[in-house]
């Protein structure tokens, strides 16, 4: 089941579910003294290396030192939630977050007479940071998909264990806001119908490292999405760092490279459920959070999800990076065109020249293929007639040098296309955006391809 | 007694409300970042700071600016060294003035010590401690308040505090836990209190498995909660033998929007006991209303 279709069967939220169980470690400990009995809550120590592993995993925990995760560890709980278990009610308050360390669960968002699953979450994810710290209800439910062990830590532990003065609890409501904003917008999107069908993806490679691939690619997906709202993907594989959603200011949770083990009924959700949501309208798909984790984005694992996302989004652009590897065959592969990104220095418009011959060799049609230069520079080391002359064919797209403004937009974790019109990356990005509506946007929207039975649902809700 | 003070100097209770008026400005300058210590003891004899302290701490939320000049204030001066000192006191409005900062100021780490005041001789005592634990909340204080509702039995201010203070999903795992050690009643009434609708299940559980104080209490909880997936289980207590679950049961569908009277509630009108038949008349006047 994807994103979009309702929770089904009774097997979801419901009081028909067995209550949660801790799992021994508190409650089976003999009547002591009072002051031992209150504070004398060490764990087993197989029992505190599987939580300080959970903490470690999950995100912006891993930020902490070494000892504050293990006092953290000292004071959490652990719960067992058995399968179709509700662990959280949507508009009810809560003061804890749960970190999965096994099992899967939903998160469902009831919007009357639909219920929403948004996202699927697997081990090392954490779900009800929103109302913990934000103090604001919960914004969806959730429910146990398998059995699951959880790790609960409550507020007043955090606080508690935490510094205030830290900085985590702000980064910790940073994420707890983008997760609130994405939830509510894939909800948004399910509910009311623009989840399309068959994107055209955009490959953007930049042969040579430094020539502001990622800047570009992250500025014409602001672009896109500003033109349509919700329905543009930028999927990171410039590997081994992926940085697209750090330059945005977002912070991953999990990313593609995690999802070569989801199963293949669950695979659709979970995907959907790891991309992130950019306040102004793009969203990302990182490929990999850790160095490590790059060698798990198979060409298989990108042909499924690039499947689930062109059913999904409108445009999918993927930041290819500078390596010709499996993984970037399989996108071009899969690319309806293809932009390619050179400085104008001389090792990048040879390296560019390369690609562009082994593009022609892989079949890609003249016409599917956008040449951008951009000038990172205030004075270009290689003039464009002489880049022209190189690549043998013109430039389509100039960037014209934009000062300290790319910088300093990474800095704050802005996109320059969404908030500073008069910037070059702006514009650069908005003639990409005017080709490549003009080679693929058909400007029609296709019918919304949910379950029959919500479509109806949704028709008699508008 | 202030008539007395009043016949021998007369001009006491103005000198009093200066210095009253004094250390509350001085708490405002404190709040302000103007001062960062705090210049008064609190265990002043003529006044009660503690109660000044508490006024001015007690709308502030924990996460705002002035409580942590407050808090900062407190480490600089000593004056947590002189709360936790008041809580091992020999007087007893010393110890609860204690527990009322500890708890207002959310001074988790001091609930190792405000523990023992649960079980004081004096009721003062005991429900500052309650309230001061309610009030910090987390895992450790609703372990604590557990300690002692087995020692003291089900206690209103107890389970009120244990409501409060409950992490999410405690009081589901406790009630859900293989073991009973007969605090489930309690639990139950803390859960229904808590109004979350996740501990449905758990009081369900418990009115299917239960002792029977412990169905009673958790029909009525669900009762609070308002939950309609509990009437089945509500409806299937109202054949009870004990009439106190029957009763319990009575109430807390009258208590459920959602339920629509059935022959079994209708049957209660003619209970061979004379409390049930009356919780049936006004459950179903109740439900009628609606």
């Amino acid at each position: 089941m994807r994103t979009g279709a309702p929770a089904t069967g009774s097997r979801g939220i419901g009081p028909e579910n067995p209550p949660p169980v801790l799992n021994g470690e508190r409650r089976t400990r003999p009547f002591t003294s009072t002051r031992q009995q209150a504070d004398s809550s060490w764990p087993p120590f197989h029992a505190m290396l599987t939580r300080v592993d959970v903490l470690e995993q999950a995100p912006v925990f891993f930020t902490l030192p070494d000892s504050t995760i293990r006092k953290l560890a000292r004071r959490v709980r652990q719960i067992m939630i058995s399968a179709g278990g509700a662990i959280i009610y949507q508009g009810e308050r809560g003061d804890t977050i749960f970190l999965i360390a096994s099992g899967s669960c939903r998160v469902i968002i009831e919007r009357p007479p639909n219920a929403v699953t948004v996202a699927v979450l697997g081990p090392g994810d954490l779900f009800g940071e929103a109302a913990c710290v934000l103090g604001r209800d919960h914004q969806a439910s959730v429910i146990a998909q398998t059995e699951c062990r959880l790790i609960a830590l409550d507020w007043q532990t955090l606080s508690s264990v935490v510094s205030r003065d830290s900085g985590f609890l702000e980064e910790l409501r940073r994420l707890a806001h983008q997760r609130y904003r994405t939830f509510a917008d894939t909800a948004v999107q399910a509910t009311w119908g623009m989840l399309l069908d068959e994107a055209t993806v955009v490959g953007l490679y930049s042969p040579k490292g430094g020539s502001g691939g990622t800047c570009l690619a992250l500025n014409l997906v602001g672009c896109l999405s500003r033109r349509h709202p919700g329905q543009v993907v930028l999927v990171d594989l410039d590997f081994p760092y992926s940085h697209a959603a750090l330059l945005a200011g977002l912070i991953p949770t999990s990313c593609l490279a995690r999802m070569a083990s989801t199963p293949p009924e669950t695979f659709e959700e979970s995907l959907l459920s790891t991309i992130l949501y950019h306040a102004g309208g793009p969203m990302i798909l990182p490929g990999a959070l850790r160095p490590e984790e790059s060698d798990g984005v198979t060409p298989d694992l990108i042909a499924r999800a690039i499947s689930v996302l062109r059913k999904t989004f409108r445009y999918v652009v993927v930041d290819l990076g500078i390596a010709i590897d499996d993984a970037t065959l399989a996108v071009l592969d899969l690319t309806q065109h293809v932009i390619v990104v050179a400085a104008p220095e001389l090792s990048a418009v040879k390296s560019a020249a390369d690609a562009i011959d082994i593009l022609h060799k892989l079949g890609t049609p003249d016409d599917r293929l956008t040449i951008v230069l951009n000038n990172r520079s205030a004075k270009a080391a290689v003039v464009k007639a002489a880049v022209e002359r190189t690549l043998k064919r013109s430039v389509d797209v100039e960037v014209a040098f934009d000062g300290a403004k790319p910088d300093e937009a990474a800095l704050t974790g802005t996109i320059l296309s969404l908030t500073d019109p008069r910037s070059e990356i702006t514009r650069g990005a908005h003639a990409l955006a005017d080709i490549l509506e003009r080679k693929h946007g058909n400007g029609a929207r296709r019918p919304l391809q949910i379950d029959a039975a919500p479509s109806a649902a949704v028709a008699d809700d508008c | 007694m202030l008539t007395r003070v009043v016949n021998i100097r007369p001009l006491e209770p103005t000198r009093l409300a200066i210095r009253r008026a004094v250390i509350r400005r001085h708490l405002r300058k404190v709040a302000a970042g103007k001062s960062q210590f705090l210049n008064f003891e609190l265990k002043d004899r003529e006044i009660d700071t503690s109660l000044l302290l508490l006024e001015m701490i007690k709308p502030l939320d924990p996460d705002s600016d002035p409580f942590r000049r407050f808090a900062s204030a407190m480490r600089r001066s000593g004056a947590d060294n002189a709360v936790i000192d008041g809580l091992a006191s020999r007087e007893s409005i010393v110890r609860a003035r204690s527990a009322r900062i500890a708890g207002a100021m959310r001074m988790e780490q001091l609930v190792p010590w405000i523990t023992p005041l649960l079980w004081s001789r004096e009721p003062t005592v005991r429900s500052s401690a309650a309230r001061a634990l309610a009030t910090i909340g987390g895992v450790r204080s609703a372990d604590a308040l557990l300690i002692a509702i087995q020692r003291l039995g089900p206690r209103p201010s107890l389970i009120l505090a244990l409501a409060r203070a409950a992490p999410d999903l405690y009081l589901e795992g406790v009630l859900g836990g293989s073991e009973s050690r007969g605090e489930e009643p309690a639990v139950a009434m803390a859960a229904g209190l808590r109004g979350r609708r996740v501990a449905t299940a758990a009081l369900i559980l418990q009115v299917r498995s239960g002792s029977r104080w412990a169905r009673i209490a958790s029909c009525r909880a669900l009762g609070w909660l308002g939950a309609p997936a509990g009437v089945l289980e509500l409806t299937l207590a109202l054949a009870n033998r004990d009439w106190r679950v029957r009763m319990s049961a009575v109430k807390a569908l009258g208590a459920i929007p959602a339920y629509r009277p059935g022959p079994q509630l209708q049957a209660c009108l003619t209970d061979r006991n004379p409390r049930v038949q009356r919780s049936a008349r006004d459950a179903l006047r109740r439900l009628g209303r609606r």
